[in-house]
């Protein structure tokens, strides 16, 4: 497995309005791992996944500094139509379009300009494939998609996303509303996915956390100040031995 | 309160209920009887595929159906993009600001103007200033601003209640703000938006006093929009006004007969593209 960065985060502030949520965030993500960002609500774990696929921008007044390289360039010299293809994102409560299974898989596709039928159903039949649903779902094809379970509509999102073949995939929150077994067959599956792809994930669940990374990211901020990393490492070592006090009563529940 | 007594209330609610319910039904059916009884007889083909003649208007309404229709048609051809552009900016596109409130507060006013006012403001802007005439078209740009609010509030409401995690993912795919608009929550909203079409459609078709005076009272089916012509419920009021009950019975049977196929036709479009449009558009 390579060790190169994919994603280098450094010095980034980001404000809503003039409200400062994020400062001085400095972290690496490297290709093939998962890194897990961790942190309090309202800490600014999505705003900080939003700002890697340039979404944030598009949600409201919203103003960022410091450096993202994807790859070891600015993300904002990516287009950023192509940093989204690039940088994939799955949310926590998994969107489902309202039409069916193929067509929520080919939605991507389709809008970077593939037209072509054999083309689309190559891609279809790969994404599920990537996201562990083309056996189960391989005959309801032309079905609603609102029909499935929660974890096979999570799946499905993911098919959209690798539809693109994505670098990066952002989860965000991504199991919060699902079941236990649902939840470890995503988890499953972020593991494979790790071959193709790079992971960030923003979680509430220590366990899954504890579990799935490679690398924990651990913000909060003190009273009335902007978050802040307070620590950055990799997975076991947060867990088992950190190095700041806080990020040992976080993550064992005893305050955030 | 007892668990008796609270079964005693909820059954005499449900009793109450019930009651209310079969009243209504009961009024509905008679009054649909009554009328159907003394206009059935336009249950007949001649009725229906000829043209009123002589003094005392016998004959047919099919000039009245066919100006019925096309007003309609042509109100809709205009209401709807302008009340649906109008819906998309309000939800997708406004902010929050007083620029925006005062455009609710004009919508709503707009909404509980009496008919009769846009007739007149159809008259003279549209009949007079203009230079329409009694035309299709004067009639249709009056019920236009009586149906815009109608549409304009509807499709806003089910912009409105498009899951906004259905934007979050189109835009995190990549797509553009008017991709996501155009590709996702159109298609997503397009029950509701029909369902405002509809509802505006009956209104338009059945409307007397906005039409009187701006698509005129010609008995005659008009061919282009700049031609006047008579709806079927102008006609049956100045059937109704000149005494002529036995034929204006005839001709609500027919608007009964009309709104209801309308509604039929509505239902089934609504739960064809509920299915299928969405998953074409996108
Ligand atoms: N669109 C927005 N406009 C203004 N402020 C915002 C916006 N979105 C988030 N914020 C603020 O930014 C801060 C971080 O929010 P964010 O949603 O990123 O936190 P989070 O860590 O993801 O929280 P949670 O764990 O509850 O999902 C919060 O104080 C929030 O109020
Ligand atoms: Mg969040």
């Amino acid at each position: 497995m390579k060790t190169t960065t994919l994603l280098e985060v450094s010095k980034v502030n980001i404000h809503y309005g003039t409200n400062c949520v994020l400062e001085d965030i400095d972290f690496i993500a490297p290709a093939h791992t998962i890194t897990a960002i961790i942190g309090p609500s309202g800490c600014g774990k999505s705003t900080l996944l939003r700002s890697f696929n340039r979404t944030n921008e598009l949600i409201t007044k919203t103003r960022r500094t410091g450096d993202i390289l994807l790859e070891g360039r600015e993300i904002n010299d990516y287009d950023p139509l192509d940093l989204r293809a690039r940088v994939g994102m799955i949310f926590q409560k998994p969107a489902v379009l309202p039409t069916t299974i193929y067509e929520n898989v080919a939605v991507g596709p389709r809008l970077y300009g593939t037209r072509k039928k054999s083309e689309l159903d190559e891609i279809v039949e790969e994404s599920l494939t990537g996201a562990s649903l083309w056996k189960e779902l391989k005959d309801r094809l032309h079905k609603r998609a609102e029909q499935l379970s929660g974890g096979q509509k999570q799946r499905l999102a993911i098919a959209r996303t690798l539809a693109l073949k994505p670098e990066i995939i952002l989860f965000d929150e991504a199991t919060a509303s699902l079941d236990p077994i649902s939840t470890q067959k995503i988890e499953d599956l972020m593991h494979r996915l790790k071959e193709t792809t790079t992971i960030i994930i923003a979680t509430h669940n220590m366990k899954q956390a504890a579990r799935a990374s490679d690398n924990t990211l651990f913000l909060m901020a003190e009273e009335g100040e902007p978050s802040r990393v307070v620590e950055f490492g990799p997975t076991e070592l947060i867990f088992t031995n950190p190095k700041v006090e806080k990020t040992e009563l976080y993550i064992t529940g005893r305050f955030g | 309160m007892t668990s008796v007594m609270r079964k005693i209330v909820d059954r005499m609610m449900f009793a109450l209920f019930i009651f209310i319910a079969a009243v209504v039904t009961a009024f509905l059916v008679y009054f649909i009887f009554y009328i159907v009884s003394r206009g059935y007889t336009a249950f007949s083909w001649t009725f229906l595929s000829t043209a009123p003649h002589g003094i005392k208007m016998e004959g047919g309404v099919l000039p009245m159906i066919v100006s019925s229709v096309y007003l309609t048609l042509l109100t809709l051809l205009i209401a709807v993009p302008l009340g649906v552009g109008g819906g998309i900016y309000l939800a997708e596109y406004a902010g929050k600001g007083r620029i925006v409130e005062s455009i609710r507060f004009a919508i709503d006013l707009l909404s509980s103007v009496p008919s009769i006012v846009f007739g007149l403001f159809g008259l003279v802007l549209f009949v007079q200033v203009m230079g329409l005439k009694y035309s299709m078209l004067a009639g249709a740009l009056t019920l236009t601003l009586m149906v815009l609010p109608i549409i304009l509030k509807i499709s806003e409401e089910s912009f409105r209640a498009v899951p906004d995690a259905y934007r979050e993912a189109s835009l995190a795919l990549g797509a553009t703000k008017e991709q996501t608009i155009f590709r996702v929550v159109l298609p997503t909203a397009i029950a509701g938006i029909l369902t405002g079409a509809i509802l505006a459609a009956g209104r338009a078709f059945g409307e007397t006093a906005a039409v009187l005076y701006t698509a005129g009272m010609a008995p005659l089916a008009p061919v282009s929009p700049l031609e006047g012509g008579r709806t079927l419920s102008v006609h049956l009021y100045l059937l109704a006004t000149t005494g002529h009950l036995e034929e204006a019975y005839r001709v609500a049977v027919v608007l009964l007969v009309i709104i209801l196929l309308f509604n039929l036709a509505s239902n089934w479009i609504m739960n064809r593209y509920r299915r299928k449009f969405v998953s074409e558009a996108i």
